[in-house]
């Protein structure tokens, strides 16, 4: 008997489960109260699996639920074994995991090595002097002269990544806020505090760790700090603990780089199993907006290939901003023209917004992007609330913005907590666009056009057809510059396996009704079905297959090879228990008997 | 990359397929008058395709620029025609079997592929090919139908495949890209494309001679010439690589328009902006410029023939348009150039049907016949530039490298027009505005573009108003000669069908 999907997630048996995977990234502190003190918990969010499994996502990532002074949104963590007061006990975390793992969704966990919280003990006592026996936990230097080719990350904030401790006489090496010391790595026991972090959570049922910010680990003179050899080291170093030990959890890498030193991250395989698209991401908004594929098949063709078994992780938005590090000068100039309405929006170097605000609300539009993230090769991340097209709230602080809460129903707090409004971590987003009033999950559940119902229906769509997880992907030639067209395919030339149909994907970027003309020579003879209708398509022939598509249309047609058409509708309209020859049916070349005449 | 010769082609590996049967057989008169016969229903046939246009070139009936030169065929009747078979070569003995041929009919040289197929085979047609057969033929091997075989799905696929270079992955199908009285394009498999010549020039084609030096001068904006397919002194055919996500640069500009006129705002702020497209495009035909100038060499140009060249166009065109003082003084204005001009053999025709977006950028996709013989043919009153004496480069393909640059300012503009045109007729919202605002924007980013590259000021004057007065006449020389082409019946030839408007709309 075929296992099931709860005895694989126990066993571990389905190791390439990532790859396959949709996921949902949300705050806990955002998603819902259970208790009524104005701050979502993780009893909160266990009471709302119901809708995440309904929705039909197959992980959940968590933000960081540690102990924190909270000035960088939980990512300047105080204790490394520990689950944020606010936000309920180790216990309740147990609790959420196995109620979790019972539905078959996955759990992962935000991870920072970096650096933590200048709260942290370990900063306090190595701050205290210069001779204590975690002095050289974290990065000291008796000037701020050592390594000027590191760059500042947040350059509207910070000026420096040294910051001067009058405490110790000596300064200390900070890639973020001055609040967040890097630690050490060249110390060992850092090392091996780390690795006890990672057993640690992984021993209680985390299926993996979002690995924070991991290009900036270790510090090297003459070079800018990044993606160097020895951190690449350390993360094979933590693969292999997380091998060993726990097979089929996984590593996902935020590294913010080109994609080119992106792929390193992945190592020969042995380094993290997933990595965040980052370049991607605001192509996919520039594309649109240039009304043209090449910001997108651009940033394709400089991606490498990456090792067996690795997978992207690929998203419209997280929570953070839309960063603009790693786009051309003149394209973030672009970027910030076409999408800041408002210098509020500007956030780093980067863009603080929802999905709904950046596309003017336009559901067409959304329904494109998330399309196209749902085809394109990697793993799908939503953000909460983008499921909604919830909006943002741009006057509160710093990335707050689009971090408020959680809009369930058209009730007090928009159903997130029974507390009293002031109490409120953040306030839910109330103007008469976005509002909870207008915008939330019991309203959409009952609404059978919404979107969040269209998200629904495409993810079991794309649960039909691993190959959009697992598949390679071949772009098709079309000479309509609005238009995106590529076949995601089985290349794996496993002998022995049955044959997995071809899925092609065709996208317009334009708001305007585009043709496009396809060459489609190599699947000639196959009938397109659209996969949400089964609806066949006419069968493809060897010259120029034409499609038509509406303003930000989109496609996508299973190619189905003739021996396999009589179980469903022929393309000519027949029922479908027609039997006769289907292949005369799409023979796909015109044909002439030659005659004996001068 | 270097050019090799494909395998079958150099008499080595499958030439002993054909070696015998080289050249008409002696003393088989019936059957050289046989071929002859079909060679001129196949003539006759290919005089009547219609030749593709900038837009159209892209489609599945468009066809490559490479031969589009010298030999237009009258629409004869294959009866009337003087056919001369010159060189048969079997590629294919047997049935189906591939005959090459090489015939001069009525004085051109044409260059022809004949299948032969046993009568009652089932022949699957490309898609595009109508009509296959040509009439019968007779050999040692029986009797056989002949047809076109570039027709023919299976007898195309052995021609692609003698001619692909050995190194070249298997070609699993061919598809036909796009036709026209001089040459056929086929796309082998999704890697390559070879375009057929059937008009052949004595001695080397000289768009395939200009493609190679551009390669090898390391110039990478052009389709890579794989192979050359050369039998005695012609080229028969040419495989390239096959572009992949392209896009014709008319269809990026025009998307970028829709979006303006739609958006209605200032074209720097509109999502569509095309300036770093334009500005790309520019640096792009700079380097094209420099690698034609260390590939051909330059001489001195003669301001004062450019324009005499101009003003010949003009008054062609345009009689009252002459006489304008703006025009008078411009042309003055060139004729007393300070600068040293150089001229260098350019692309001659480069607008934006002729290059195409990739995700590797721009890229120049047809390439043209220096257009200073041509547009003498097409124009008969207008006289080629005059010669130097002395200068190694023959002067009729030379011409000041802004002259390219002009005819891509000029497409912006007629571009833009013609685009406003379809979308707001009534001009009711504005529209000139805002095309005339978008032509300025990207004129300048295009040139900006070309003038930073370095090197570039070697071969362009280094002076912005000697670089405006030259640029101006020219553009107003290539809107007369489009207007005295859309007038012409003689327009049949290469350039796109824009609305070609005022040409005085050109002047700065």
């Amino acid at each position: 008997m075929e296992p099931t999907a709860d005895q694989l997630l126990a066993s571990g048996d389905d190791p390439a489960w990532y790859r396959r995977a949709v996921f949902y990234e949300l705050p806990v502190r955002g998603f819902y109260d259970s208790d009524g003190d104005g701050i979502g918990d993780l009893a909160g969010l266990r009471a709302k699996l119901d809708y995440l499994e309904w929705l039909g996502i197959d992980c959940i990532w968590l933000l960081p639920f540690y102990p924190s002074p909270l000035r960088d949104s939980g990512y300047d963590i105080s204790d490394f074994f520990s689950v944020h007061p606010d936000l309920g006990t180790v216990g309740d975390l147990v609790a959420l995991l196995e109620d979790a793992h019972r539905r078959q969704i996955r759990v992962i966990g935000d991870l920072v090595l970096n650096h933590t919280s200048d709260q942290h003990p370990w900063f306090v006592e190595s701050r205290s002097s210069r001779e204590n026996p975690k002095a050289d936990w974290y990065v000291w230097n008796d000037d701020d002269a050592r390594w000027p080719e590191a760059r500042v990350v947040f350059v509207d904030v910070e000026t420096s990544n040294w910051c001067f401790d009058a405490q110790r006489s000596q300064y200390y090496w900070h890639r973020f806020y001055s609040h967040q010391p890097d630690l050490n790595y060249e110390n060992p026991e850092v090392v091996e505090a780390m690795l006890e972090v990672v057993r640690f959570w992984l021993d209680i049922g985390l299926d993996g760790f979002r690995l924070d910010a991991v290009p900036y680990l270790y510090q090297r003179d003459g070079t800018t700090g990044e993606n160097l050899p020895e951190t690449h080291a350390l993360l094979q170093r933590i693969r292999k603990e997380v091998e060993a030990a726990y097979p089929g959890r996984v590593l996902l890498a935020e590294a913010n780089q080109w994609p080119t030193d992106l792929v390193d991250y992945f190592g020969d395989g042995d380094e993290c199993h997933m990595c965040f698209h980052f370049p991607l991401m605001p192509r996919l908004f520039m594309a649109v907006r240039r009304e043209q594929r090449f910001p997108i098949t651009e940033i394709l063709a400089q991606t490498p290939d990456i090792p067996e078994g690795c997978q992207w992780a690929i998203f419209l938005r997280n929570h953070d901003e839309l960063t603009l590090e790693k786009v051309s000068e003149e394209e973030r100039d672009y970027m910030v023209r076409e999408y800041v309405k408002d210098p509020r929006m500007s956030r780093h170097m980067g863009i603080g917004r929802r999905l709904a605000p950046l596309l003017d609300g336009d559901r067409r539009l959304a329904e494109l992007l998330y399309a196209l993230v749902f085809s394109l090769p990697g793993s799908p991340v939503i953000y909460y609330g983008d499921e909604l097209l919830m909006g943002d709230n741009l006057y509160l602080g710093d990335r707050d913005s689009v971090r408020t809460p959680m809009q369930w129903s058209p009730d007090r707090n928009g159903g997130f907590s029974r507390a009293d409004f002031a109490q409120l971590y953040l306030p839910p987003v109330m103007d008469p666009v976005y509002g909870y009033q207008a915008l939330n999950v019991e309203a959409e559940q009952r609404k059978p056009t919404s979107l969040l119902h269209w998200i629904r229906r495409m993810l079991q769509a794309r649960r039909q057809y691993p190959v959009f997880g697992t598949g390679a992907m071949e772009q098709v030639q079309c000479p309509n510059p609005s238009v995106l067209a590529y076949v995601r395919l089985d290349d794996s030339h496993d002998a022995g396996a049955a044959e997995v149909n071809p899925v092609l994907c065709v996208h317009n970027l334009s708001r305007f009704a585009q043709p496009a003309w396809l060459e489609l020579g190599r699947w000639a003879g196959r009938v397109p079905m659209e996969v949400l209708g089964r609806v066949p398509f006419p069968v493809v022939g060897e010259g120029s297959y034409g499609v038509t598509l509406g303003p930000y249309g989109y496609y996508w047609f299973d190619l189905v090879g003739s021996e396999s058409l009589d179980s469903e509708v022929d393309p000519d309209g027949s029922p479908p228990a027609f039997d006769g020859d289907v292949t005369a049916a799409v023979a796909p070349l015109p044909s002439v008997f030659l005659e004996g005449r001068g | 990359m270097s050019v090799s010769a494909p395998g079958g082609v150099s008499g080595s590996g499958r030439g002993d397929v054909r070696a015998p049967s080289s050249g008409p057989r002696q003393g088989d008169p019936a059957q050289e008058r046989s071929l002859a016969g079909l060679v001129a229903v196949l003539a006759q046939r290919l005089s009547r395709r219609v030749p593709a246009t900038g837009d159209g070139a892209f489609g599945p009936t468009g066809a490559d620029g490479l031969a589009r030169h010298g030999y237009e065929p009258a629409a004869l009747e294959p009866s009337e025609a003087s056919v001369e078979v010159q060189e048969v070569q079997v590629l294919r003995s047997g049935r189906p079997g591939l005959l090459d041929v090489v015939a001069t009919v009525n004085g051109s040289t044409l260059h022809l592929a004949i299948g032969l197929r046993s009568p009652g085979d089932e022949v699957h047609l490309l898609a595009g090919a109508s009509d296959p057969v040509l009439g019968l033929y007779e050999d040692g091997h029986g009797l056989a139908v002949a047809v076109d075989a570039l027709c023919d799905a299976e007898i195309a696929l052995w021609l692609v495949e003698e001619v692909m270079p050995s190194s070249a992955e298997q070609v699993p199908y061919v598809r036909l890209m796009g036709t026209d009285p001089s040459s056929t394009r086929l796309a082998a498999g999704d890697s390559y494309v070879l375009t057929i010549f059937h008009t052949l020039c004595d001695g080397p084609n000289p768009g395939v001679e200009l493609l190679v030096a551009l390669d090898e001068a390391g110039f990478n904006h052009i389709p890579a010439p794989l192979a050359r397919w050369r039998h005695r002194s012609w080229d028969l055919g040419l495989v390239q690589e096959q572009l992949s996500g392209a896009s014709p640069g008319t269809a990026v500009a025009e998307a970028s328009l829709r979006d303006l006129y739609e958006a209605g705002c200032d074209p720097a702020e509109a999502g569509g902006d095309f300036a770093s497209e334009a500005g790309a495009l520019g640096t792009m035909t700079a380097r094209m410029h420099l690698a034609l100038d260390s590939a051909f060499g330059r001489r001195a140009g003669n301001p004062a023939s450019w324009a005499q060249s101009v003003s010949s166009a003009v008054s062609l065109a345009e009689p009252d348009l002459a006489d304008r003082p703006d025009v008078v003084a411009m042309l003055e204005a060139m004729r007393a150039l300070p600068f040293p001009c150089t001229e260098i053999r350019v692309h001659g025709d480069l607008h934006l049907g002729r290059v195409c977006r990739t995700e590797q950028g721009w890229y120049v996709w047809d390439l043209m016949w220096p257009d200073a013989a041509a547009e003498g043919r097409v124009l008969p009153g207008i006289p080629a530039p005059e010669t130097t004496a002395g200068q190694e480069l023959d002067a009729t393909s030379t011409a000041s490298p802004l002259q390219d640059v002009a005819t891509m300012l000029w497409c912006l503009s007629t571009l833009a027009a013609a685009a406003a045109g379809g979308h707001d007729p009534a001009d009711e919202r504005g529209t000139t505005k805002l095309a005339e605002a978008w032509e300025r924007r990207n004129r300048r980013a295009f040139l900006s573009g070309y003038l930073n590259v370095p090197g570039i000021l070697g071969i362009v004057p280094p002076d912005r108003g000697a670089i405006r007065t030259i640029t101006s006449a020219l553009e107003l020389r290539r809107a007369a000669i489009e207007r005295l082409r859309s007038l012409s019946a003689l327009e049949a030839e290469a350039a796109p069908s824009y609305d070609s408007g005022d040409p005085t709309g050109t002047l700065p």
